[in-house]
C-alpha cells in the first residue's frame, strides 16, 4: 500500500468528514481520561471542575490523526465501539446486542468500562471482531492506541488549547489568544525568558 | 569541483553525529556536502521554514540569524514538540503534511526530530562518557583510546557542569539519604551522583541581578528557563545559543571552515554503489528527494557517511539494497527508559529545599544524575506540563494503574497510567513533583532491531518496523534499578511513587543498529562497502551501559573524521 503524504488540503479539521459518532467516541473517551471534577472544584477551586471536553481534547486528537498520511480518526472510532461491544459480551456471556443505529457502544459505558475497554485493545488478539469494512488493517491501528493516551495528556496539558478560535487551524496559523485553563489548574505559569535561581551549592 | 564529484564527502544527516564529522573534515579542508532531510531554523536561507522552500544550501555563517531563531522556537510544547505537527517532529518541513511513519510493535514510540541539528534539538544535553566497564563488554577499540575524543568534543561542544536548581536539590537530598557518594570521576566504575556533565554553556553571571533586563537579553549564558527540550534559542547569535545542539555548535563551526555546504530538505533516498577491482564494491553517489518539491536529484562524492540515525541509517542500507549482513539493523539498544515520579508535600520541601515547591518547569531540563555502572543511570527531570505529564503518567505497557497490584518489595506505591481524576489530583501538584527517567543497560540482542515493513511504503521508501523486546534478566535487573530511583524518592520524602513503565520499545537512546565491528570495522567504515562510513547512535556497539549517548557518538565521529583523512585525503593533512 502507498503511503505517500495525501494530505494537502491544508484544512486539519473538515466539518464534512468528522462524523458527530467520531466526535462523541472520542469526547467519551478524553472524558475518562481527564474528568469533570466537581470534587475538586469544590476543594481547589472552580477552575478545577473543567476537563477534557471542555478543552476540545477530542478535537485535538481526531485533528491529530486525521494529519497521519490516511485519516485515522473514524477506524479508530470505529475500533473503539466494536471493542466496546466485545467487552459488553466478554463481562456477560448472555449480553443482547442492543445493535444501536448510530453504533456508539463505547460512548453509552460507564468512564471505568471505557478504560478497561481501551486496556483490551493494548493486545490485539483480544479482539476477534475488526471491523471489516474498514480499507486499513488493525496492524495500522493497533499500534496507534497507546499512542492516544500520551497525546490526550499532551493535548490537556500543553498550550494547544490556548490557541482558542485558531486551534484547528494549520499549525503555522495559530496564534494564543488565552492563558490555557489546564495551566491554571496545575500553576504552570507559562514559557519563561529566565528564572533568577543561580546560586552555588556544595552537592558533595 | 572538477573531478567529478559534488563534493569530497557527503554526509546524510546534520544531527547528533553527522554536524561533527563535517565540521571535522571541513577543518583539514576536505570538501562536505550535508544533507539533510529537514527544516534549518534560524537560517536566512529560509525565513519561514514551514510555510515555503526556501534556499537551496546553506554554506555561510552569514546566513545564520538569532532573530529568526528566536522567532521560531516559540517555547510552547505543542507548536515545538507535537510528534505529529510540531518543529520537532520527524517529518518533512511542510508541518501541513504528513510525518513520517515508523512502527512500532509493543506500543512505543520513537522520540527523534529531523532538521538541522537532528535530536540534539530537543535533548537535554547531557553529556557523560561511557561507562568503562560496558566499553571493555563489547567494544573492538579500547576505552583508553576514547579519551582524548572525548576531551576534544567536551572542549568544543562545549561541556561543563550542569547547574542545577530545586529538582537537583531534592534529588541529590534524596541520594545522600540513600547512601550514595558524590562522584568526582568522569570514567565511572562506582555508582554515585553528580551534576550533568552537560553541553550547556555556564549560567549567564548576570542572571540573578534583579536590575538584568531578561526581556532584550544579548548575554552569553543558561538563563534557566527550563525550555531545553523545547528548543534554545538564549544568546546574542546562533553560535553562541546556550544548548548547544549541533545546530548551534558544530554546525556554525563547520560553517566556518569554509569547506562545508548544508542542504535542508532532502531526504537521501538510495546510495548507490560501483564494483572496481582494485577496492571492490564502494559507495558512489546518492538519490534524493526534496521534501517540498518531490524533485529527485543526486549527488556523487569520494566518501559517503550515513548520519541518519540508528533507525534510518539502517533503513537507508536495506532500501538500499546493499549487501546482506546478520547485523545491519540489529542489536537495537534502547536503555528501555521508564520513568518513576513522586509528589511531595509543601512542608517537607520546606524543611528540605527551603521552599515550598520543587518547580519542575525551572532550571536545566535534567540537570543531576545517578550513575549506577551495573544496572544503568538515572536523572531527575522537569520540563513544561504536556511533555511532563505524558511522560510521567501517560504511557505504559502495563496499562492503567488501576489494573495493576504492587506488592510490597516494590518501592513505588502504584504502577501503570494515572488516569481520570486522580491525574487530575496527581497534576494539581504539578509543581511539587518531581520525575526521574531511568535509563537501564540493556544487552545488545540481536532479535531487537530495525527491519523494512514488506508492502507498506511512503515516499523515501519502505517502512521501518522496530521490534524491541527485553529478555527475562533484562526485566528483573530493569524493575531494581527503577526500584532503586523510585526508593531515593521515598528517602527524599516523596508522599506518593508511582512508576509509569514505559513500554521497552520507547525510543529515546536509539543505539547500536549497525554495530562497529559488526557492520563496519574500527574506522566505522561498511565492511562490505568500501569508502561509505557511519557517524551516528547506530554504529555504537552498545547501549554504553546506561549513560546518554551523544558525546560517545560526537566523540566517535570526531576519530571517524580523522581516519577519513587519513584513508581518502591524506595530502590534505600536509
Amino acid at each position: 500500500m502507498d503511503q505517500t503524504n495525501q494530505n494537502k488540503n491544508n484544512t486539519m479539521w473538515d466539518e464534512n468528514t468528522v462524523f458527530d459518532s467520531v466526535l462523541s467516541t472520542f469526547q467519551a473517551y478524553v472524558d475518562a481520561m481527564i474528568p469533570q471534577s466537581p470534587g475538586l472544584a469544590e476543594l481547589y477551586g472552580r477552575i478545577q471542575f473543567y476537563g477534557a471536553v471542555d478543552l476540545s481534547t477530542a478535537e485535538f486528537l481526531i485533528m491529530t490523526l486525521d494529519s497521519y498520511p490516511y485519516p485515522l480518526s473514524l477506524p479508530v472510532a470505529k475500533v473503539l465501539n466494536a471493542a466496546a461491544r466485545q467487552y459488553l459480551y466478554n463481562q456477560d456471556g448472555e449480553w443482547v446486542d442492543p445493535e444501536y443505529p448510530d453504533g456508539l457502544y463505547f460512548a453509552r459505558m460507564s468512564p471505568q468500562e471505557r478504560l478497561e475497554t481501551m486496556e483490551m485493545l493494548i493486545i490485539p488478539e483480544n479482539i476477534t471482531y475488526f471491523p471489516v469494512e474498514l480499507e486499513i488493517t488493525a496492524e495500522d491501528i493497533f499500534p496507534e492506541i497507546p499512542w492516544l493516551n500520551r497525546t490526550t495528556l499532551m493535548g490537556y496539558y500543553s498550550e494547544w488549547s490556548g490557541y482558542g478560535s485558531t486551534k484547528l487551524a494549520p499549525p503555522t496559523e495559530r496564534v494564543m489568544e488565552y492563558f490555557p485553563i489546564s495551566w491554571k489548574q496545575i500553576g504552570y505559569p507559562g514559557p519563561s525568558l529566565g528564572y533568577r535561581v543561580a546560586r552555588s551549592f556544595d552537592y558533595t | 569541483m572538477n573531478n567529478g564529484y559534488d563534493a569530497d564527502v557527503i554526509i546524510i544527516g546534520s544531527g547528533g553525529g553527522g554536524a561533527v564529522a563535517a565540521k571535522e573534515l571541513g577543518e583539514l579542508g576536505i570538501h562536505v556536502l550535508v544533507l539533510e532531510a529537514g527544516p534549518w531554523y534560524g537560517n536566512k536561507q529560509w525565513p519561514e521554514p514551514n510555510q515555503s522552500p526556501g534556499g537551496v544550501g546553506s554554506s555561510s555563517n552569514e546566513d545564520l540569524d538569532i532573530q529568526l531563531l528566536k522567532q521560531q522556537f516559540t517555547d510552547l510544547e505543542d507548536d515545538m514538540n507535537d510528534s505529529v505537527t510540531g518543529k520537532f517532529r520527524w517529518g518533512p518541513a511542510n508541518r501541513d503534511t504528513s510525518p513520517w511513519r515508523r512502527i512500532n510493535q509493543k506500543g512505543g514510540f520513537v522520540w527523534q526530530s529531523a532538521g538541522v541539528g537532528g535530536t540534539t534539538l530537543l535533548y537535554y544535553a547531557n553529556c557523560p562518557r561511557a561507562y568503562p566497564e560496558a566499553f571493555e563488554r563489547d567494544w573492538p577499540i579500547s576505552y583508553d583510546e576514547m579519551i582524548p575524543y572525548y576531551e576534544k568534543v567536551e572542549n568544543t561542544l562545549p561541556v561543563r557542569q550542569a547547574t542545577g536548581t530545586s529538582k537537583e536539590d531534592l534529588f541529590f537530598y534524596g541520594a545522600r539519604q540513600m547512601g550514595f557518594p558524590y562522584n568526582q570521576e568522569q570514567n565511572l566504575t562506582m555508582p554515585g551522583y553528580r551534576l550533568q556533565p552537560n553541553g550547556i554553556l555556564s549560567v549567564n553571571p548576570m542572571l540573578n541581578n534583579p536590575e538584568f533586563d531578561l526581556e532584550n537579553n544579548q548575554a552569553v549564558g543558561c538563563t534557566l528557563r527550563g525550555h531545553c527540550v523545547n528548543g534554545c534559542s538564549v544568546g546574542p547569535n546562533v553560535g553562541s545559543v546556550a544548548k548547544r545542539s549541533t545546530l548551534v555548535s558544530y554546525v556554525p563551526y563547520a560553517l566556518a571552515t569554509g569547506n562545508v555546504e548544508i542542504r535542508p530538505n532532502l531526504f537521501v533516498t538510495k546510495i548507490h554503489t560501483n564494483l572496481s577491482p582494485e577496492i571492490g564494491l564502494y559507495a558512489e553517489r546518492v538519490t534524493c528527494r526534496n521534501t517540498w518539491t518531490g524533485e529527485i536529484s543526486e549527488y556523487k562524492a569520494k566518501v559517503i557517511i550515513m548520519s541518519a540515525g540508528s533507525i534510518e541509517t539502517p533503513r537507508l542500507w536495506l532500501n538500499s539494497n546493499l549487501p546482506e549482513n546478520e547485523w545491519v539493523g540489529k542489536g537495537l539498544t534502547t536503555h528501555a527508559i521508564d520513568c518513576v515520579s513522586g509528589i511531595f508535600e509543601e512542608e517537607d520541601l520546606v524543611n528540605i529545599l527551603g521552599m515550598s515547591d520543587v518547580k519542575p518547569y525551572e532550571g536545566q531540563n535534567s540537570a543531576g544524575r545517578v550513575d549506577y555502572p551495573g544496572l544503568g543511570s538515572f536523572q531527575p527531570f522537569g520540563s513544561s506540563p504536556g511533555l511532563y505529564a505524558s511522560m510521567i503518567y501517560g504511557i505504559s505497557h502495563k496499562g492503567y494503574y488501576f489494573q495493576n497490584q504492587v506488592n510490597e518489595e516494590e518501592s513505588w506505591d502504584r504502577e501503570g497510567m494515572v488516569v481520570g481524576e486522580l491525574l487530575k489530583e496527581f497534576m494539581l501538584n504539578y509543581r511539587r513533583t518531581l520525575g526521574i527517567l531511568v535509563f537501564f543497560d540493556d544487552d545488545v540482542n540481536q532479535s531487537n532491531g530495525i527491519t523494512l515493513d514488506p508492502e507498506r511504503k511512503d515516499e523515501n521508501g519502505f517502512i521501518p518496523i522496530i521490534h524491541y523486546e527485553l529478555s527475562e534478566s533484562d526485566v528483573i535487573k530493569r524493575d531494581k534499578l527503577n526500584g532503586i530511583a523510585a526508593e531515593l524518592l521515598k528517602k527524599a520524602g516523596a508522599k506518593t511513587v508511582t512508576r509509569v513503565n514505559w513500554p521497552p520499545d520507547v525510543c529515546g537512546h536509539i543505539m547500536s543498529t549497525m554495530r562497529i565491528g559488526y557492520v563496519t570495522d574500527t574506522n566505522c567504515e561498511a565492511y562490505q562497502v568500501k569508502r561509505l562510513f557511519i557517524a551516528d547512535n547506530s554504529v555504537l556497539c552498545n547501549g554504553l551501559g546506561g549513560p546518554n549517548p551523544t558525546l560517545t557518538t560526537q566523540a566517535l565521529a570526531t576519530r571517524t573524521a580523522e581516519k577519513i583523512a587519513r584513508l581518502y585525503f591524506p595530502e590534505r593533512l600536509n
